[in-house]
Protein backbone atom coordinates (compact mmCIF):
# COMPACT_ATOMS: atom_id res chain seq x y z
CA UNK A 1 0.00 0.00 0.00
CA UNK A 2 2.83 2.34 0.91
CA UNK A 3 4.51 1.63 -2.41
CA UNK A 4 1.30 2.30 -4.37
CA UNK A 5 0.86 5.59 -2.50
CA UNK A 6 4.42 6.55 -3.31
CA UNK A 7 3.92 5.82 -7.01
CA UNK A 8 0.73 7.88 -7.09
CA UNK A 9 2.53 10.73 -5.36
CA UNK A 10 5.33 10.49 -7.88
CA UNK A 11 2.91 10.64 -10.81
CA UNK A 12 1.51 13.94 -9.54
CA UNK A 13 4.85 15.52 -10.41
CA UNK A 14 4.05 15.15 -14.10
CA UNK A 15 1.87 18.22 -13.62
CA UNK A 16 4.71 20.37 -12.22
CA UNK A 17 5.90 23.50 -14.04
CA UNK A 18 8.68 22.75 -16.53
CA UNK A 19 12.20 24.10 -16.38
CA UNK A 20 13.40 24.68 -19.94
CA UNK A 21 16.69 23.19 -21.16
CA UNK A 22 18.24 26.62 -21.45
CA UNK A 23 17.64 27.22 -17.74
CA UNK A 24 19.33 24.02 -16.58
CA UNK A 25 22.90 25.27 -16.41
CA UNK A 26 23.06 24.95 -12.63
CA UNK A 27 21.30 21.57 -12.66
CA UNK A 28 23.98 20.17 -14.97
CA UNK A 29 26.76 20.84 -12.46
CA UNK A 30 28.26 17.83 -10.72
CA UNK A 31 27.27 19.11 -7.28
CA UNK A 32 23.61 19.05 -8.40
CA UNK A 33 23.54 15.40 -9.47
CA UNK A 34 21.45 12.96 -7.44
CA UNK A 35 24.63 10.89 -7.16
CA UNK A 36 27.66 12.96 -8.17
CA UNK A 37 30.14 10.06 -7.83
CA UNK A 38 28.39 6.76 -8.72
CA UNK A 39 31.64 4.76 -8.92
CA UNK A 40 32.62 5.56 -5.34
CA UNK A 41 29.01 5.04 -4.27
CA UNK A 42 29.09 1.47 -5.59
CA UNK A 43 31.58 0.50 -2.89
CA UNK A 44 29.87 2.62 -0.21
CA UNK A 45 26.49 1.01 -0.90
CA UNK A 46 28.05 -2.44 -0.90
CA UNK A 47 29.59 -1.82 2.53
CA UNK A 48 26.34 -0.49 3.97
CA UNK A 49 24.23 -3.32 2.59
CA UNK A 50 26.42 -5.81 4.50
CA UNK A 51 27.11 -3.79 7.67
CA UNK A 52 23.46 -2.86 8.17
CA UNK A 53 20.25 -4.85 8.21
CA UNK A 54 18.58 -2.58 5.66
CA UNK A 55 18.91 -2.28 1.89
CA UNK A 56 17.33 -0.16 -0.83
CA UNK A 57 17.53 3.41 -1.97
CA UNK A 58 20.60 2.39 -3.99
CA UNK A 59 21.64 -0.35 -6.40
CA UNK A 60 23.02 -2.71 -3.72
CA UNK A 61 20.47 -5.32 -2.67
CA UNK A 62 22.74 -7.71 -0.82
CA UNK A 63 23.42 -10.26 -3.54
CA UNK A 64 26.57 -11.36 -5.25
CA UNK A 65 28.82 -11.35 -2.22
CA UNK A 66 29.27 -13.40 0.94
CA UNK A 67 30.61 -10.35 2.75
CA UNK A 68 30.36 -11.16 6.41
CA UNK B 1 48.52 -5.85 7.76
CA UNK B 2 48.49 -9.29 6.17
CA UNK B 3 46.68 -7.92 3.12
CA UNK B 4 49.27 -5.20 2.79
CA UNK B 5 52.03 -7.82 3.07
CA UNK B 6 50.50 -9.98 0.35
CA UNK B 7 49.82 -7.04 -1.94
CA UNK B 8 53.42 -5.91 -1.40
CA UNK B 9 54.62 -9.34 -2.55
CA UNK B 10 52.16 -9.86 -5.37
CA UNK B 11 51.41 -6.35 -6.56
CA UNK B 12 52.92 -7.00 -9.98
CA UNK B 13 50.58 -9.95 -10.65
CA UNK B 14 47.56 -8.01 -9.40
CA UNK B 15 48.45 -4.96 -11.48
CA UNK B 16 49.11 -7.06 -14.59
CA UNK B 17 45.82 -8.93 -14.19
CA UNK B 18 43.92 -5.68 -13.97
CA UNK B 19 45.68 -4.08 -16.91
CA UNK B 20 45.12 -7.21 -18.99
CA UNK B 21 41.40 -7.33 -18.21
CA UNK B 22 40.99 -3.65 -18.84
CA UNK B 23 42.90 -3.69 -22.12
CA UNK B 24 41.15 -6.84 -23.31
CA UNK B 25 37.79 -5.22 -22.79
CA UNK B 26 38.84 -1.94 -24.39
CA UNK B 27 40.17 -3.79 -27.47
CA UNK B 28 36.93 -5.73 -27.86
CA UNK B 29 35.08 -2.51 -28.31
CA UNK B 30 34.60 -0.61 -31.50
CA UNK B 31 36.17 2.77 -31.86
CA UNK B 32 34.41 5.59 -30.06
CA UNK B 33 34.52 7.58 -26.89
CA UNK B 34 35.62 5.54 -23.90
CA UNK B 35 35.40 6.59 -20.28
CA UNK B 36 37.46 4.82 -17.66
CA UNK B 37 37.40 5.23 -13.91
CA UNK B 38 39.57 3.30 -11.49
CA UNK B 39 38.72 3.37 -7.81
CA UNK B 40 40.98 1.95 -5.15
CA UNK B 41 39.18 1.14 -1.89
CA UNK B 42 40.89 0.40 1.40
CA UNK B 43 38.54 -0.74 4.18
CA UNK B 44 39.10 -1.49 7.84
CA UNK B 45 36.64 -2.55 10.53
CA UNK B 46 37.15 -3.25 14.18
CA UNK B 47 34.91 -4.71 16.86
CA UNK B 48 35.20 -6.85 19.96
CA UNK B 49 31.43 -7.29 20.31
CA UNK B 50 30.45 -9.69 17.54
CA UNK B 51 28.18 -12.18 19.30
CA UNK B 52 28.20 -14.45 16.24
CA UNK B 53 31.92 -15.12 16.47
CA UNK B 54 32.55 -18.83 16.97
CA UNK B 55 34.92 -18.68 19.93
CA UNK B 56 32.89 -16.05 21.77
CA UNK B 57 35.75 -13.54 21.79
CA UNK B 58 33.80 -11.18 19.59
CA UNK B 59 36.62 -10.06 17.32
CA UNK B 60 35.36 -8.88 13.94
CA UNK B 61 38.49 -7.16 12.63
CA UNK B 62 38.66 -7.10 8.86
CA UNK B 63 40.87 -5.40 6.29
CA UNK B 64 39.86 -5.26 2.65
CA UNK B 65 41.62 -3.95 -0.41
CA UNK B 66 39.27 -3.58 -3.36
CA UNK B 67 40.36 -2.06 -6.66
CA UNK B 68 37.52 -1.43 -9.10
CA UNK B 69 37.64 -0.54 -12.77
CA UNK B 70 34.65 1.00 -14.56
CA UNK B 71 34.66 1.25 -18.35
CA UNK B 72 31.98 2.88 -20.41
CA UNK B 73 32.24 2.93 -24.18
CA UNK B 74 29.93 4.84 -26.49
CA UNK B 75 29.55 2.83 -29.72
CA UNK B 76 27.14 5.15 -31.44
CA UNK B 77 25.32 8.29 -30.44
CA UNK B 78 22.64 6.30 -28.66
CA UNK B 79 24.29 2.98 -27.71
CA UNK B 80 26.89 2.30 -25.04
CA UNK B 81 28.64 -0.70 -23.53
CA UNK B 82 29.83 -0.81 -19.96
CA UNK B 83 31.93 -3.04 -17.76
CA UNK B 84 32.81 -3.16 -14.12
CA UNK B 85 35.65 -5.32 -12.86
CA UNK B 86 36.27 -5.77 -9.14
CA UNK B 87 38.95 -7.61 -7.24
CA UNK B 88 38.87 -8.00 -3.45
CA UNK B 89 41.59 -9.24 -1.19
CA UNK B 90 40.97 -9.38 2.52
CA UNK B 91 42.03 -10.70 5.83
CA UNK B 92 40.05 -11.03 9.02
CA UNK B 93 40.48 -11.86 12.67
CA UNK B 94 37.94 -14.57 11.92
CA UNK B 95 40.18 -16.80 9.82
CA UNK B 96 41.17 -20.40 10.43
CA UNK B 97 39.07 -21.35 13.46
CA UNK B 98 36.80 -23.67 11.51
CA UNK B 99 38.86 -24.37 8.45
CA UNK B 100 41.68 -22.74 6.58
CA UNK B 101 39.53 -19.77 5.67
CA UNK B 102 36.42 -19.41 7.75
CA UNK B 103 35.54 -19.16 11.40
CA UNK B 104 36.31 -16.55 13.96
CA UNK B 105 39.18 -15.17 15.97
CA UNK B 106 41.86 -17.50 14.78
CA UNK B 107 45.24 -16.28 13.64
CA UNK B 108 44.66 -13.92 10.73
CA UNK B 109 45.85 -15.33 7.44
CA UNK B 110 45.64 -14.20 3.87
CA UNK B 111 44.12 -16.28 1.12
CA UNK B 112 40.66 -14.82 0.75
CA UNK B 113 39.81 -13.02 -2.40
CA UNK B 114 36.92 -12.30 -4.70
CA UNK B 115 36.77 -11.48 -8.38
CA UNK B 116 33.62 -9.96 -9.80
CA UNK B 117 32.61 -8.60 -13.15
CA UNK B 118 29.63 -6.89 -14.62
CA UNK B 119 29.01 -6.27 -18.31
CA UNK B 120 26.16 -4.27 -19.75
CA UNK B 121 24.68 -2.47 -22.70
CA UNK B 122 22.27 0.40 -22.79
CA UNK B 123 20.47 2.35 -25.45
CA UNK B 124 18.80 5.70 -25.60
CA UNK B 125 15.89 6.51 -27.86
CA UNK B 126 14.46 9.96 -28.39
CA UNK B 127 10.70 10.33 -28.29
CA UNK B 128 9.98 13.89 -29.38
CA UNK B 129 11.57 16.07 -26.73
CA UNK B 130 11.68 13.18 -24.24
CA UNK B 131 13.80 10.00 -23.98
CA UNK B 132 13.63 6.29 -23.40
CA UNK B 133 16.66 4.58 -21.84
CA UNK B 134 16.91 0.85 -21.46
CA UNK B 135 19.69 -1.51 -20.61
CA UNK B 136 20.73 -4.97 -19.59
CA UNK B 137 23.58 -6.15 -17.34
CA UNK B 138 25.07 -9.54 -16.61
CA UNK B 139 27.42 -10.16 -13.73
CA UNK B 140 29.30 -12.80 -11.81
CA UNK B 141 31.37 -13.01 -8.68
CA UNK B 142 33.37 -15.77 -7.12
CA UNK B 143 35.03 -16.21 -3.74
CA UNK B 144 35.99 -19.16 -1.60
CA UNK B 145 32.56 -19.69 -0.01
CA UNK B 146 30.28 -17.83 -2.39
CA UNK B 147 29.50 -17.71 -6.09
CA UNK B 148 27.02 -15.58 -7.94
CA UNK B 149 25.55 -15.13 -11.40
CA UNK B 150 23.28 -12.19 -11.74
CA UNK B 151 21.48 -10.08 -14.27
CA UNK B 152 19.47 -6.94 -14.39
CA UNK B 153 17.11 -5.10 -16.71
CA UNK B 154 16.46 -1.43 -16.39
CA UNK B 155 14.46 1.18 -18.21
CA UNK B 156 13.59 4.82 -17.75
CA UNK B 157 11.37 7.26 -19.58
CA UNK B 158 11.39 11.01 -19.33
CA UNK B 159 8.30 13.18 -19.68
CA UNK B 160 7.50 16.88 -19.81
CA UNK B 161 10.65 17.89 -21.72
CA UNK B 162 12.89 15.76 -19.51
CA UNK B 163 11.60 17.40 -16.34
CA UNK B 164 10.08 14.22 -14.98
CA UNK B 165 11.73 10.78 -15.23
CA UNK B 166 10.32 7.40 -14.25
CA UNK B 167 12.73 4.51 -13.88
CA UNK B 168 12.38 0.82 -13.13
CA UNK B 169 14.89 -1.96 -12.65
CA UNK B 170 14.76 -5.67 -12.05
CA UNK B 171 17.68 -7.64 -10.65
CA UNK B 172 18.02 -11.38 -10.22
CA UNK B 173 20.83 -13.17 -8.38
CA UNK B 174 21.45 -16.91 -8.61
CA UNK B 175 23.93 -17.37 -5.79
CA UNK B 176 25.56 -20.32 -4.10
CA UNK B 177 26.92 -20.36 -0.57
CA UNK B 178 29.01 -22.90 1.33
CA UNK B 179 27.75 -23.32 4.87
CA UNK B 180 28.89 -25.13 8.00
CA UNK B 181 26.22 -27.57 9.09
CA UNK B 182 27.95 -29.12 12.11
CA UNK B 183 30.40 -27.27 14.32
CA UNK B 184 30.14 -29.48 17.42
CA UNK B 185 33.87 -30.05 16.95
CA UNK B 186 35.26 -26.88 15.32
CA UNK B 187 38.47 -28.63 14.31
CA UNK B 188 36.55 -31.09 12.14
CA UNK B 189 33.56 -28.96 11.19
CA UNK B 190 31.67 -30.17 8.15
CA UNK B 191 30.67 -27.85 5.36
CA UNK B 192 27.89 -28.18 2.80
CA UNK B 193 28.83 -26.75 -0.54
CA UNK B 194 26.78 -25.05 -3.22
CA UNK B 195 23.62 -24.26 -1.29
CA UNK B 196 21.15 -22.14 -3.25
CA UNK B 197 20.39 -18.52 -2.55
CA UNK B 198 18.19 -16.54 -4.92
CA UNK B 199 17.46 -12.83 -4.77
CA UNK B 200 14.89 -10.99 -6.84
CA UNK B 201 14.85 -7.23 -6.49
CA UNK B 202 12.72 -4.61 -8.17
CA UNK B 203 12.95 -0.88 -7.80
CA UNK B 204 11.06 2.14 -9.05
CA UNK B 205 12.26 5.72 -9.07
CA UNK B 206 10.62 8.98 -10.01
CA UNK B 207 12.54 12.22 -10.22
CA UNK B 208 11.25 15.70 -10.90
CA UNK B 209 13.03 18.95 -11.63
CA UNK B 210 11.20 21.44 -9.46
CA UNK B 211 13.09 24.65 -10.22
CA UNK B 212 16.37 25.62 -11.89
CA UNK B 213 18.07 24.71 -8.59
CA UNK B 214 15.91 21.91 -7.18
CA UNK B 215 15.47 18.27 -8.04
CA UNK B 216 13.47 15.75 -6.07
CA UNK B 217 13.47 11.95 -6.26
CA UNK B 218 11.30 9.21 -4.78
CA UNK B 219 12.20 5.54 -4.82
CA UNK B 220 10.77 2.20 -3.78
CA UNK B 221 12.65 -1.08 -3.55
CA UNK B 222 11.36 -4.60 -3.06
CA UNK B 223 13.71 -7.54 -2.64
CA UNK B 224 12.92 -11.16 -1.91
CA UNK B 225 15.65 -13.56 -0.88
CA UNK B 226 15.02 -17.30 -0.79
CA UNK B 227 17.05 -20.38 -0.02
CA UNK B 228 20.00 -20.50 2.32
CA UNK B 229 20.13 -17.12 4.01
CA UNK B 230 22.57 -17.95 6.82
CA UNK B 231 26.14 -16.68 6.68
CA UNK B 232 29.04 -19.10 6.49
CA UNK B 233 30.87 -18.18 9.68
CA UNK B 234 27.96 -17.06 11.88
CA UNK B 235 27.23 -19.05 15.02
CA UNK B 236 25.09 -18.67 18.15
CA UNK B 237 25.66 -19.47 21.81
CA UNK B 238 23.03 -21.97 23.01
CA UNK B 239 23.39 -22.53 26.75
CA UNK B 240 27.14 -22.17 26.53
CA UNK B 241 27.64 -24.33 23.44
CA UNK B 242 28.29 -22.97 19.98
CA UNK B 243 25.77 -23.91 17.27
CA UNK B 244 25.26 -22.79 13.70
CA UNK B 245 23.05 -19.82 12.90
CA UNK B 246 19.58 -20.78 11.69
CA UNK B 247 17.33 -18.49 9.68
CA UNK B 248 14.10 -18.83 7.65
CA UNK B 249 14.46 -19.66 3.97
CA UNK B 250 12.78 -16.48 2.73
CA UNK B 251 12.93 -12.79 3.47
CA UNK B 252 10.90 -10.05 1.82
CA UNK B 253 12.36 -6.58 2.18
CA UNK B 254 10.91 -3.16 1.39
CA UNK B 255 12.41 0.31 1.26
CA UNK B 256 10.96 3.72 0.50
CA UNK B 257 13.33 6.57 -0.09
CA UNK B 258 13.40 10.21 -1.04
CA UNK B 259 16.17 12.59 -2.02
CA UNK B 260 16.24 16.34 -2.51
CA UNK B 261 19.09 18.27 -4.12
CA UNK B 262 18.94 22.02 -3.66
CA UNK B 263 21.45 24.47 -5.08
CA UNK B 264 22.14 27.82 -3.53
CA UNK B 265 24.43 30.72 -4.26
CA UNK B 266 26.65 30.37 -7.30
CA UNK B 267 28.58 27.22 -6.42
CA UNK B 268 27.07 25.09 -3.67
CA UNK B 269 24.30 22.60 -3.01
CA UNK B 270 22.84 20.36 -0.35
CA UNK B 271 21.89 16.75 -0.99
CA UNK B 272 19.43 15.42 1.59
CA UNK B 273 17.96 11.93 1.68
CA UNK B 274 15.82 9.74 3.86
CA UNK B 275 14.98 6.03 3.70
CA UNK B 276 12.45 3.96 5.58
CA UNK B 277 13.02 0.21 5.51
CA UNK B 278 11.04 -2.75 6.84
CA UNK B 279 11.13 -6.48 6.27
CA UNK B 280 9.53 -9.85 6.91
CA UNK B 281 11.94 -10.59 9.78
CA UNK B 282 10.58 -7.61 11.71
CA UNK B 283 13.57 -5.36 11.19
CA UNK B 284 12.76 -1.73 10.50
CA UNK B 285 15.17 1.14 9.99
CA UNK B 286 15.35 4.86 9.40
CA UNK B 287 18.30 6.36 7.54
CA UNK B 288 19.04 10.06 7.11
CA UNK B 289 21.86 11.53 5.08
CA UNK B 290 22.86 15.13 4.51
CA UNK B 291 25.67 16.40 2.31
CA UNK B 292 27.03 19.85 1.56
CA UNK B 293 28.78 20.17 -1.80
CA UNK B 294 30.65 23.15 -3.16
CA UNK B 295 32.78 23.95 -6.19
CA UNK B 296 36.43 24.58 -5.52
CA UNK B 297 37.28 25.96 -8.91
CA UNK B 298 35.39 26.86 -12.06
CA UNK B 299 36.43 23.62 -13.76
CA UNK B 300 33.95 21.62 -11.62
CA UNK B 301 36.48 20.48 -9.02
CA UNK B 302 34.37 20.12 -5.92
CA UNK B 303 34.23 18.94 -2.35
CA UNK B 304 31.52 17.10 -0.45
CA UNK B 305 31.15 16.90 3.32
CA UNK B 306 28.48 14.55 4.54
CA UNK B 307 26.92 12.98 7.62
CA UNK B 308 24.68 9.95 7.82
CA UNK B 309 22.56 8.53 10.63
CA UNK B 310 21.11 5.04 10.56
CA UNK B 311 18.89 3.53 13.24
CA UNK B 312 17.58 -0.03 13.11
CA UNK B 313 15.76 -2.50 15.32
CA UNK B 314 16.80 -6.13 15.52
CA UNK B 315 15.35 -9.04 13.56
CA UNK B 316 12.91 -11.14 15.55
CA UNK B 317 15.34 -14.08 15.63
CA UNK B 318 18.18 -12.09 17.16
CA UNK B 319 19.67 -12.84 20.56
CA UNK B 320 23.06 -12.22 22.16
CA UNK B 321 22.75 -15.79 23.46
CA UNK B 322 20.01 -18.42 23.75
CA UNK B 323 19.01 -20.55 26.76
CA UNK B 324 17.72 -23.33 24.52
CA UNK B 325 17.74 -24.13 20.82
CA UNK B 326 15.07 -22.51 18.68
CA UNK B 327 14.03 -23.06 15.10
CA UNK B 328 15.56 -19.72 14.09
CA UNK B 329 18.45 -18.04 15.86
CA UNK B 330 21.02 -15.45 14.93
CA UNK B 331 23.52 -13.31 16.81
CA UNK B 332 24.74 -11.49 13.71
CA UNK B 333 25.71 -8.01 14.90
CA UNK B 334 24.63 -6.56 11.53
CA UNK B 335 21.05 -7.59 12.32
CA UNK B 336 21.05 -6.32 15.91
CA UNK B 337 19.46 -3.17 17.32
CA UNK B 338 21.89 -0.28 16.81
CA UNK B 339 22.45 3.26 15.66
CA UNK B 340 25.17 4.09 13.20
CA UNK B 341 26.85 7.48 12.82
CA UNK B 342 28.82 8.08 9.64
CA UNK B 343 30.77 11.08 8.44
CA UNK B 344 32.93 11.65 5.44
CA UNK B 345 34.61 13.92 3.00
CA UNK B 346 35.04 13.62 -0.77
CA UNK B 347 37.18 15.75 -3.05
CA UNK B 348 37.43 15.59 -6.83
CA UNK B 349 39.72 17.73 -8.95
CA UNK B 350 39.95 18.09 -12.70
CA UNK B 351 43.39 17.87 -14.25
CA UNK B 352 44.80 19.02 -17.58
CA UNK B 353 44.27 16.90 -20.70
CA UNK B 354 47.32 14.96 -21.83
CA UNK B 355 48.62 12.74 -24.65
CA UNK B 356 50.07 9.27 -24.15
CA UNK B 357 50.96 6.65 -26.79
CA UNK B 358 49.19 8.77 -29.39
CA UNK B 359 45.93 8.84 -27.46
CA UNK B 360 44.41 12.07 -26.22
CA UNK B 361 43.15 11.83 -22.67
CA UNK B 362 40.54 14.32 -21.55
CA UNK B 363 38.15 14.82 -18.63
CA UNK B 364 40.92 13.70 -16.34
CA UNK B 365 39.84 13.58 -12.71
CA UNK B 366 41.45 12.57 -9.46
CA UNK B 367 39.37 12.00 -6.36
CA UNK B 368 39.92 11.07 -2.75
CA UNK B 369 37.44 10.19 -0.07
CA UNK B 370 37.51 9.24 3.59
CA UNK B 371 34.49 7.78 5.41
CA UNK B 372 34.32 6.87 9.11
CA UNK B 373 31.45 5.07 10.80
CA UNK B 374 30.68 4.18 14.39
CA UNK B 375 27.92 1.73 15.40
CA UNK B 376 26.42 1.79 18.88
CA UNK B 377 26.93 -1.99 19.20
CA UNK B 378 30.71 -1.78 19.14
CA UNK B 379 31.54 -1.90 15.44
CA UNK B 380 33.72 0.84 13.97
CA UNK B 381 34.68 0.96 10.34
CA UNK B 382 36.23 3.33 7.88
CA UNK B 383 37.53 3.38 4.36
CA UNK B 384 39.67 5.44 2.06
CA UNK B 385 38.86 5.72 -1.65
CA UNK B 386 41.11 7.09 -4.37
CA UNK B 387 39.73 7.46 -7.90
CA UNK B 388 41.31 8.25 -11.24
CA UNK B 389 39.10 8.89 -14.25
CA UNK B 390 39.68 9.83 -17.87
CA UNK B 391 38.18 9.71 -21.36
CA UNK B 392 39.88 8.90 -24.63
Amino acid sequence: MKIVSLCLLALTFVGCANVEQIDRGYLSKKIMQLDPHPEESAFRNEVRSFREGAIGGSEAVGGGCGCN
Amino acid sequence: MVVIKIVRHRWREILLAFLALQNAFAEMMEKGKTKVKKVFNLYHQNSNDGRQVVDGRGREETNVIEPMVFIDHQITEDTALSARIVFDAWTAASDTKLDNYTGASGTPIMGQSRIAGNFGARQEKKVGVNRWNYGVDLGFSSEYDYRSFNGSLNASRSFAKDNFTLGASLQYYMDEVDLFTDISNPQSATISEGLDRKILAASLTASQILTAKDILQFGATFARSTGTLESTANTVDVAGTRAVESLPDSRSRYALSTKWVHGFGENSAVNLSYRYYFDQWDLSAHTLRGAYLFDIEEDESYMEIFGRFHSQGEVEYYGDRFNQARSFMTSDSDMADFQSYEGGIFYESFMDDFKLFGLEFSEVTFSQSLVLSNRSNGMRYGYYQAGFGYSF
